[in-house]
């Protein structure tokens, strides 16, 4: 008898679940709003959780008219693929994507694409024309500022270290190269070590105390983000040899403070673009017309302008 | 009430043989009612593409783990095999038989250099697939010189089919999956091989007392092991159209997830590939549901740790 009751209350339990479930499945009767779907390549950089941050608040002012969506690529391609096509079998009346690489995520953006959801690329693009719009920054540009701005630092003559991001990573290549098509054609600067960090502080602190030990002599460091330039600043600091020029590049908050303190040389802002895809997002779903490419534009921040652009409340 | 007691005895026994295949069809029912985008033959098939990778490589791995062994260089292996094939297509322009054979083979090798080494050098598995594992994934960079070797037009159809084609409705990795799965639970059910790799997980000692070589039988496990990895980079590289050193970054613990929650034990001697093949699946499901709810990432791998822990919890009232 009690075994009965027991069942009971739980068939009971179980079907009130599922009214519920049914139920809030079915609220969304209201007005048809805009589902945008966004699929970012990976969370664990913490710039690229900012460009998640600041677009679900650009998605917040324009609430009434769109519901927003996101999935996180942890890293890998594969995973990413998936979650573009979850986010297409959900049915979103328009994709964001973040690529982590643009070869592998090409065929699975043109499925979505063809079939008629408007797709907006962001800070890296696709190899083919199969997007309505692509957003981003140059980091080749950025990397060819960052060289000439190292080669006037040091009057054409110095040893300098590169601290590289995740190898093999567009971005790391495309800031290496840009960095070295300019750096390489001045005799006088000496890349005499290069060695990835993955983007992150700790590595870079290591390598960097290594770099200290075995060159005496070092002039500038270019680091391929600011995470790792905070990384080399400390290793400098503990090895009492804080004169050395050092470049960062993103633009986070904690490089504006410190370049603010003069410990830092300068960083270029890497500009995510996310408020600005949100807003051609609800132009293309109004049937408006944009450009096939919006270039962001960077910003070198050093001792001279950095009051402008420091923001004690952002994110990032 | 004896028939009562005898029903409750009935279900008892059904609980513990089919409780992972329960596990994945309330996982199944609860996300057809709570998504409208899920229960559709393109979604479904999309989930079983998905997951089929992860798959091959998992019932691979459930070889390794039923000798209460671990393979942690797959994803490593994964990454080696699909830099070694795409460089092999686009510096050495090799048609695709032979990328397919020395892409197996050096799955198989590197596999069996696991096996050999943990025997005859009587090390622990662990230690010494997870020194492979940093060896193999350096050995992928140096080639690829760091940069992916990215193949677009020049993939060869026959690659781009086994990555992206179908036959029917069904995709081509799937129809691998199925396969592998197949071959597998034959090898397990019927092979002499089989039976000696539940023996050795069972009792490695007793097992070499009675005769069996456990050296030579542990060594074709890893082997066999390299040998699916292979298969699952072909698939990766086919349908990724680039072969990238990062390739399958953290895979080996996706793979052992999968067969920890399909109820193989990690100390060997029990489990079945079926049962890894309704984890990896349980695994891709759940991955799909929380993306079309929108369940924020940091939540989702929050709730996979812990679905593996009642997996675990499930499985281990049985034994």
């Amino acid at each position: 008898m009690i075994k009965n009751k027991l069942s009971f209350k739980a068939v009971a339990v179980i079907a009130l679940l599922l009214c519920s479930i049914t139920l809030s499945s079915c609220k969304k009767v209201e007005q048809k709003k805009f589902l945008i779907g966004f699929s970012q390549s990976t969370m664990i950089d913490p710039w690229r959780i900012n460009m998640l941050e600041q677009m679900k608040d650009a998605v917040q002012k324009n609430k009434d008219m769109i519901d927003f969506i996101f999935t996180d690529g942890q890293n890998d391609n594969m995973k990413q693929i998936s979650d573009v096509e979850d986010l297409f079998s959900k049915g979103i009346d328009l994709l964001i994507i973040s690529p982590r690489e643009a070869e592998p995520l090409t065929p699975v953006v043109e499925r979505v694409y063809n079939a008629g959801v408007p797709v907006i690329t962001l800070d890296r693009n696709i190899t083919s024309d199969a997007y309505t719009c692509f957003i981003g920054a140059s980091n080749f540009k950025i990397g060819q500022g960052a060289g000439t701005l190292m080669a006037s630092l040091l009057k054409e003559a110095g040893q300098v270290i590169e601290i590289e991001g995740i190898l093999g990573a567009t971005p790391t290549i495309d800031r290496s190269d840009g960095f070295h098509s300019i750096a390489d054609s001045i005799p006088g600067i000496q890349v005499v070590e290069k060695q990835p960090a993955d983007y992150l502080r700790e590595p870079a602190l290591k390598i960097m105390e290594d770099f200290l030990q075995s060159h005496p002599q070092i002039d500038g460091v270019y680091a391929h983000n600011d995470e790792m330039a905070l990384g080399v600043l400390t290793a400098l600091k503990a090895a009492g040899r804080e004169g050395a020029v050092v470049i960062g590049i993103d633009g986070q908050k904690e490089a504006f403070e410190s370049i603010m303190a003069g410990r830092m040389t300068a960083t270029f802002i890497y500009p995510n673009g996310s408020a600005q895809a949100v807003e051609v997002a609800i132009k293309i779903l109004k049937g408006a017309k944009v450009p096939k490419k919006i270039e962001l534009e960077s910003q070198l921040v050093n001792n001279s302008n950095v009051k402008l652009f420091y923001n004690p409340n952002s994110y990032f | 009430m004896g028939k009562k007691a005898g029903i409750h005895s009935l279900l008892k026994r059904i609980w513990e043989k089919y409780n992972i295949l329960l596990g994945l069809l309330v996982l199944f029912i609860f996300s057809s009612l709570v998504s409208e985008a899920f229960l559709t033959a393109r979604n479904l098939l999309n989930v079983m593409r998905q997951v089929s990778i992860n798959g091959i490589i998992a019932i691979g791995m459930t070889f390794v783990i039923l000798t209460a062994g671990i393979d942690l260089s797959v994803g490593a292996m994964l990454a080696m095999v699909g830099c070694l094939c795409a460089g092999l297509i686009k510096f050495n322009g090799l048609g695709f038989i032979l990328v397919l054979l020395t892409g197996l083979g050096a799955g198989l090798l590197m596999g069996a250099a696991n096996g050999i080494v943990i025997t005859k050098g009587k090390i622990q598995p662990f230690i010494v697939t997870l020194a492979t594992m940093t060896s193999i994934r350096g050995l992928a960079f140096l080639y690829s010189k760091g940069r992916p070797i990215v193949l677009g037009d020049s993939t060869p159809s026959t690659l781009q089919f086994i990555g992206e084609g179908y036959i029917g409705p069904i995709p081509v990795p799937v129809v691998l999956f199925l396969a592998v799965l197949a071959l597998s639970s034959f090898i397990l059910r019927r092979m002499v091989l089989g039976r000696y790799v539940y023996a050795i997980g069972g009792n490695e000692e007793a097992a070499r007392l009675s005769g069996i070589n456990v050296d030579f039988y542990k060594t074709v496990v890893y082997a066999l092991s390299g040998l699916f990895v292979a298969l699952a980079s072909l698939i990766a590289i086919g349908r990724l159209g680039v072969g990238n050193a990062d390739l399958g970054l953290g895979y080996e613990l996706n793979a052992i997830a999968a067969v920890v929650i399909g109820g193989t034990s990690l100390m060997g001697g029990i489990g079945t590939v079926e049962g890894t093949f309704i984890g990896a699946v349980i695994l891709g499901i759940l991955n799909n549901i929380l993306n079309l709810l929108g369940v924020g990432s940091f939540f989702q791998q929050i709730l996979k740790g812990i679905i593996i822990i009642i997996a675990v919890l499930l499985s281990k009232k049985r034994t």
